[in-house]
């Protein structure tokens, strides 16, 4: 199912194909931005692309034990940081770019991201660095698996940094897109340091907290990935860009969510049952 | 943590596969565990156990520095 997704998603970005007659009429007139006639060429090629990765990725193993399960959480935690780290890399080198104009540079960018290829590699490239990852860690050994911690950036002074930051990012959007300011560079920053914060320690780092954390991971892909198939079919052209951009910041937003509120309901249960044992006494 | 799972395997004379059959994991997990290399939960540890008819403290052992 990927791989026809993949052929056609490349002949779609490389060489605009589209599919003939695959497509209908939505508007009466083309209006800028919003063309009458739409293709669905490209909807197809990613949900084939996004469908088929995802069901590799997270389709069970042969023997499914607690420690393949536990490999496997360990490996998407760590292609998320992965994917994020490349992005980091490619916006340095794009201010960098920016500030210097070379022209070696701008070709580089230009031969892998030109336009908006770059937020389209995005869509999948957490599913293709997790199964990379997955694979080498379950078949490096033929006897064994191999076993990497994931390593976490202290809680101090990093969460903060993280949180701040953060927050103040996403003020800042809200008040110049309030404004109908130019938030582009705002917001293509924000996942950065988003990723600090989901990288950052808690104050008392444990097995249990470890083990929500890749819980969460798991489920902040899921929802993820069932957004955008749903983004997929409800937004054609131009929206559709609105949607790539937003999926930049999708996977740690929903991560930071769900990590939070279940840490929040745990210890709201724990002091309840502090209290308990004190009546107990 | 480390264990000594090959040893109670040669005593009572039963392959990783034997295990890990008899206990539904795979025959690399018992491998990775049998290294060291994982600490596996405390239900797989009882599982364990209780296929060699013996407490968890006498296959597994807490290491200085755990």
């Amino acid at each position: 199912m990927a791989l026809p997704g993949f052929v056609l998603g490349y002949m779609v970005v490389y060489n605009d194909y589209k599919i003939p007659g695959f497509g209908m009429q939505l508007r009466e007139q083309s209006q800028l931005f919003l063309p009458a006639y739409e293709n669905f060429t490209n909807e197809l090629a990613l949900t084939l692309v996004v469908g088929g990765l995802v069901f590799i990725a997270f389709s069970k193993q042969k023997i499914e034990d607690e420690l393949t399960a536990n490999i496997r959480l360990n490996a998407l935690y760590w292609a998320i940081l992965a994917n994020y780290a490349m992005y980091a890399m490619f916006l340095i080198t794009a201010a960098i770019n920016n500030v210097l104009q070379l022209r070696l540079i701008e070709n580089a960018i230009e031969a892998i991201a030109g336009g908006f290829t770059f937020m389209t590699y995005n869509l999948f490239t957490p599913l293709v660095i997790f199964m990379a990852r997955f694979y080498y860690l379950l078949y490096k050994r033929n006897d064994e698996y191999e076993i990497k911690t994931i390593r976490f950036l202290p809680n101090k002074p990093y969460r903060l940094i993280g949180q701040t930051l953060s927050v103040a990012f996403a003020v800042m959007i809200i008040a110049q897109s309030i404004k109908r300011e130019d938030i582009t560079w705002l917001f293509y920053t924000l996942p950065l340091p988003m990723l600090i914060w989901v990288f950052s320690k808690e104050k008392q780092e444990d097995e249990y907290i470890g083990a929500i954390r890749l819980d969460a991971m798991q489920l902040s892909v899921y929802a993820n990935y069932i957004i955008l198939l749903i983004a997929n079919f409800a937004f054609y052209s131009t929206d559709f860009l609105f949607v790539m951009a937003f999926n930049f910041v999708t996977i740690p937003a929903i991560f930071l969510i769900v990590f939070h509120y279940r840490l929040y309901k745990i210890r709201k249960s724990d002091v309840a049952s502090a209290k308990s044992n004190l009546n107990l006494l | 943590m480390k264990n000594t799972l090959r040893v109670e395997r040669a005593i009572k004379n039963i392959t990783q596969a034997d295990l890990a059959e008899a206990i539904g994991v795979s025959r690399q997990t018992i491998n990775t565990i049998e290294s060291n290399k994982y600490v596996p939960s405390t239900v797989l540890a009882l599982k364990i156990a209780r296929v060699f008819g013996k407490p968890v403290e006498a296959i597994f052992e807490l290491e200085d520095g755990d």
